[in-house]
Parts: C-alpha cells; structure tokens; sequence
C-alpha cells in the first residue's frame, strides 16, 4: 500500500500531473503571448531588428521550463507522498515516522531518476508544442483562440503519448 | 472519389509539415539555449529566463501541491480499500 503511493508518485503520477497542469496553465500562455506577437507582426519586427524569434523568445522558455517542471514534479512527489502519509495516520494510526522510513526504504534511486528523465521530455514537449502553436498563426485574433485550444489539447495528448513510451521503454530496459 | 483522394493527401501533407517544422524547431531551440544560460550566454536572455520560471514554477505551485495531495489521498484511499478486499486471497 504505501509502496503503490510512493513508488507510483515518484515514477509515474508526480510528473504526469505536474505536465498536466504545467501544460493547461502555461503552454496556452505561451501559444496565446506568440501568438499575438504574430498577428501583431511584432515577430517579423524583431526579424528585421537581427534578433531571431526562436533565439529571443523561444529559448528562454524552453530553459526555465527545463529547469522547473523537475522541480515542480519533485514537489508534487513529496507532497502526494506526505498525503499519503496523512491518509494512513487517519486510517490506521500508523506512526508517521515509521510511514516515512518505510516510503524512504521503498523508493529507488532508479523510479526517481526515471521520473525525472520523463519531466525533462514533458516540459521539451509543452514548451515546443506550445510556441510552435503560436509560430503557426496566421490571420486575425480568432486563430489566436484557436491556436490555443490546440496547443492544450496537442500538449497533453502528446505528453500522454510519450509517457506510454518512456514507460514501455524503463520496462523493456528491465528498470522496473 | 477524386477530392476524398485530395482531402486526405492534404491531411497528410499537413501533419507531416507539421512534424517537420517540430523537429526544426526542436533543433533549433536545442542550439539557441545556450544564449540564455546565467553566465555564459546573454545577461537579458538570462532575466527573461528567471521571469519565465516564476511565471511557470512559482505560481503554478500551489496548484501542483493541492492537486497532488488530493491524488495522493485517493491512491491512498483506493489502495487500501483494494488490498483490504484482496487480503483473505493473499494470506
């Protein structure tokens, strides 16, 4: 029992729910703000300014979302396993320490660092299907609607799909 | 017969156009990354960065902890009632 919440956590649902709601809150942010430097031809002016669009607007994204979507995902490993934790004190007063040496003896290195590898390529994902949303608007401010919607609906999807594959993948790798 | 051949050629060729423009974009995110890396690259790239990561991690925490504990309760919850339901068939 515990080691379904802190083995799952930490391989599979921290980082799925962290670019779940990563994905809802800020690829559409990122497809709506591109996307309106679009159709305000606010891109094609920094083009003729010598700054190059991916350059400039890209990759700060891409490397702060690098860098805290494994954050964000650890975050929410501890704090599902604490809820846990909560759970099992109310249920069955089981001690909390003795809750936390368990979980602590039952995670591996390896489920950990799994997870992480996986929040690295959903946060490659959210922010790429997101700004490529934005990049790809053409017309008035409708497209930027649209373009929104799509880069949710693409960005979870495709983070659905490689999390099927990262899985498969750690399982035929024998890291399971 | 001729425009369902058509639609769905078009189709094709857009998702795959789409597929490549990922990939180029992918690449070139991947070489542009270094220019806003805190020292190395380029000083407002680096603050622009900083912004994105409040904007993205910062804010969005207490929304990631409150759906992760309320996961963490139902996993909880489900799991033990599950084994509960399965013990007298385990021992």
């Amino acid at each position: 029992m515990i080691d379904l919440v802190a083995v799952g956590f930490t391989r599979e649902l921290g980082p799925l729910l962290t670019a779940i709601a990563v994905s809802g809150r800020s690829g559409s942010a990122f497809a709506a703000e591109i996307g309106s430097m679009r159709v305000t031809e606010e891109i094609d002016a920094l083009r003729v300014m010598a700054f190059e669009p991916i350059e400039f607007v890209l990759a700060p994204k891409y490397l702060a979302a690098l860098i805290v979507v494994p954050c964000l995902s650890i975050a929410s490993n501890v704090c599902g396993i604490l809820a846990g934790g909560l759970f099992m004190f109310f249920s069955t007063r089981l001690a909390p320490a003795l809750y936390l040496q368990y979980v602590l003896s039952s995670i591996q290195l390896r489920d950990v660092a799994s997870g992480l590898i996986k929040s690295l390529a959903f946060a490659t994902i959210i922010v790429h299907v997101g700004c490529l949303e934005g990049f790809r608007v053409q017309g008035g401010p409708d497209a930027v609607g649209r373009s929104t919607t799509a880069a949710v609906v693409k960005s979870t999807f495709l983070v659905i799909v490689a999390d099927v594959l990262f899985t498969a993948i750690f399982y035929f790798l024998g890291m399971h | 017969m001729g425009s369902l051949i058509e639609g769905v050629g078009r189709r094709t060729l857009n998702q795959l156009g789409y597929v490549g423009g990922f990939t180029i974009q992918l690449w070139e995110g991947l070489r542009a990354i270094g220019t806003s890396l805190p020292i190395l690259g380029n000083r407002y790239r680096w603050k622009a960065s900083v912004n994105q990561m409040l904007q993205i991690g910062v804010s969005a925490l207490p929304m990631i902890a409150l759906m992760a504990v309320c996961s963490g309760f139902i996993l909880a919850l489900q799991g033990a009632s599950e084994l509960r339901r399965l013990e007298p068939c385990i021992t």
